[in-house]
């Protein structure tokens, strides 16, 4: 196979070279990204009625265009950002947290449960209770994985993953059962939320954005400084690169990991009840749609870094205006999660690209000794 | 009725176990290899809506579980490709294949949407067995393939530890650079056995889409992938107690119809998530048990340890 590849390689006049250290991984990233997007794109386009032009200009308008587009785009990035964050910050460590759809109905939870028990007290008070009940609600859906993860060293990706299953039958109980919207009776929704506890907008010229949205930045441009600035932040780079290194320093590994994933549970939570105090209003099914699955990809995508959360959490918003656009298939929302799914396949080859490097083939002159040198080895530069 | 109750429950469990077990049995070969593939649940998706597309086009259902089960291969072909020869992370490259199955199962079925299968998989009443009071109703009288999926772990067991070619298959998943100086190509060895566990999958979502549930409905396998991963866990890597661990989340979910039966009135949401609840729950006790007796449970070592030749 390798002889192969390197002969493919040699005809093109190309040469792939290993790097010892991958090199340009940003760059590969967000190249693979766009390429990703520009293909998934390409393609729902060539199956749809829309027109290249007529898609730009409404994808435009639907974007950045209009203060209608910029409310849109915020909106639809507020949750994102929250299950980014969620599933970055353990990825600091190498850890999954796949679960974030699941934490994120269990802060939810915890956040309506508080709003309809003290239904009479006023907004603000009330809507931060909420929030500091998500954050728990979410770091206890993430505490058996994680627990699990840290003392019997069961990997807490099965953990975080089938537990998300537990907890859409958790949402259903509720908000079928004993939270029923006694005015419909159609849909998985509870009824709707004290008139209170509803997140206002912001007027940023023209445009509204959610407070959601604010805060989520907020957290990310908090995380990002800790990381940077503080001892705990030096302490999760360390562990991240180098656990063994991270040990014989005296780090407390256990606590950290553990810290670090209830974070990462605690913002998911949050996430939900952001979503529900700002755009429904009722606890229900309609709080995600796999957002906690996208943000893994945003985080992914990110590579660890918060801003670039925020970045990818805006693009993804802007790949969702643009499905709802194109309108291939059943729901719009099956097209976009195809495109998701096809542009983390190029991110993940663009990644382990990363190891690489493609030179114009410009044959060095060999000595003898490494010609023999990498006959005997028989490993040379072609194998991929 | 209490024994005509528990011969149902036996019957459903079997039948609600079966492409659990398909599934964790694909999963184990691309995890001996060192793969782990959370793809698995998007080729399940894509097996279920290709099965039932073949199967009412052509009228025969096993070019529909044919079809199957080159979806489910070219889905972990596409997973295999990007991992071992674009040296991918495994984890986003399953994430990965999970989305597209989702998405385009959505966009390609829409027409397909709860429309019947024309032909199911046959059931087979095996003769004499079949005939036992009881017994024979609780494991007898069964989708032919459910048979298959019982006596596939022996298979694959008898391939593991019985064949030179299991041996190397071991190897590649224990340590990869040792199977790479006795010759073996760990890559290709990878490749050719993640697609082959996509087959498997394939053909797990084509038994509901054919099968047990006989129509198409998006996302129909309901995370089924997922728990065949835990289920691979809890069977540490063997595959005769992958039965086990399947008939386990097969009881679990027809304890909900028990309770039914029986009139416990506890809500059906608890019966409904206990599947999920209750594998994830004996997977960290039987971890738990064998932690205490023997340190590190026994996974392959090379699992997901990403091989390529001269990076270390």
């Amino acid at each position: 196979v390798n002889r192969w590849f390197r002969a493919i390689a040699t005809i093109g006049g190309l040469r792939l070279e290993r790097r010892t250290t991958p090199g340009g991984t940003i760059r590969y990233r967000a190249g693979s990204a766009v390429v990703g997007i520009v293909v998934s794109f390409a393609l729902a386009l060539a199956f749809s009625d829309v027109g290249v032009s007529e898609f730009v200009s409404d994808l435009w308008d639907g974007t950045f265009g209009t203060p209608e587009g910029i409310e849109d785009v915020t909106t639809l990035a507020t949750p994102l950002v929250f299950l980014g964050l969620a599933a970055s910050i353990p990825l600091r460590l190498g850890l999954w947290n796949v679960g974030g759809e699941g934490q994120l109905f269990l802060g939810a939870w915890a956040a309506a449960g508080i709003a309809f028990l003290l239904p009479t007290m006023s907004g603000p008070p009330l809507i931060a209770l909420m929030l500091l009940g998500a954050l728990g609600g979410g770091a206890l859906w993430i505490a058996i994985p994680a627990l699990a993860r840290v003392y019997l060293g069961v990997s807490e990706i099965v953990g975080t993953l089938l537990l998300n299953f537990v907890a859409g039958y958790w949402v259903i109980y509720w908000a079928v059962g004993k939270w029923r919207d006694p005015l419909s009776a159609a849909g998985v929704r509870s009824e709707l939320l004290p008139d209170q506890s509803e997140l206002p907008h912001l007027h940023v010229g023209a445009a509204e954005v959610p407070v959601g949205f604010a805060i989520g930045v907020g957290i990310a441009l908090i995380i990002w400084l800790v990381v940077r600035s503080t001892r705990t932040g030096y302490e999760i780079t360390m562990l991240g690169s180098s656990p063994r290194a991270a040990h014989f320093a005296g780090i407390q590994t256990r606590a950290l990991t553990l810290g670090v994933l209830f974070v990462g549970g605690a913002l998911a939570g949050a996430g939900g009840a952001v979503q529900m105090v700002g755009e429904v209003h009722r606890y229900g099914d309609a709080l995600s749609n796999l957002t906690g699955f996208i943000g893994v990809i945003i985080a992914v995508l990110a590579g660890g870094s918060e801003i670039g959360v925020l970045i990818f959490a805006v693009v993804f918003a802007c790949i969702s205006v643009g499905g709802n656009i194109l309108r291939v298939g059943g729901t719009s929302s099956d097209l976009v999660f195809a495109m998701f799914g096809l542009t983390l396949v190029f991110a993940a080859m663009g990644q382990g690209l990363a190891h690489v490097r493609v030179v114009v083939r410009r044959r060095p002159r060999e000595d003898s000794l490494v010609r023999s040198a990498r006959a005997l080895s028989g490993d040379g530069a072609g194998d991929a | 009725v209490t024994l005509n109750l528990l011969a149902s429950s036996i019957a459903t469990a079997t039948l609600a176990s079966t492409a659990v077990l398909i599934a964790a049995t694909g999963e184990l070969l691309a995890e001996r290899v060192g793969v782990f593939n959370i793809g698995i649940e998007g080729s399940m998706l894509a097996g279920a809506l290709a099965g039932l597309v073949a199967t009412n086009s052509t009228g025969h259902v096993g070019i529909g579980l044919l079809a199957a089960a080159a979806v489910g291969m070219g889905a972990s072909f596409v997973f295999g490709l990007t991992i071992a020869v674009f040296r991918a992370n495994m984890v986003v490259a399953g994430l990965a294949i999970t989305f597209l199955g989702i998405g385009l199962t959505g966009v390609l079925g829409q027409d397909y949407v709860r429309q019947a299968a024309e032909q199911r998989i046959p059931r087979w009443n095996i003769p004499f067995l079949s005939e036992i009071p009881y017994l024979g109703e609780a494991l007898f009288r069964q989708f032919s393939l459910t048979y298959v999926a019982f006596l596939m772990p022996f298979a694959v067991w008898f391939l593991l530890y019985r064949t030179r070619h299991g041996l190397n298959l071991r190897a590649v998943g224990e340590s990869p650079v040792a199977a790479d100086v006795a010759g073996i190509a760990v890559t290709v060895w990878r490749l050719v056995y993640v697609t082959i566990g996509g087959a498997f999958a394939g053909v797990a979502g084509a038994f509901l889409s054919l099968g047990q549930v006989g129509t198409w409905i998006p996302g129909m396998t309901s995370g089924q992938g997922f728990v065949a991963i835990a289920i691979v866990i809890f069977a540490s890597w063997e595959p005769l107690f992958l039965i086990l661990g399947a008939f386990l989340f097969g009881a679990l979910g027809t304890l909900g119809n028990v309770a039914q039966a029986l009139g416990w009135g506890v809500p059906s949401e608890f019966f409904s998530a206990l599947p999920y609840a209750g594998t994830l729950a004996v997977l960290y006790a039987v971890t738990w048990t064998r932690t205490q007796r023997a340190g590190q449970p026994p996974w392959p070592a090379g699992l997901g340890v990403p091989f390529f030749r001269g990076a270390d």
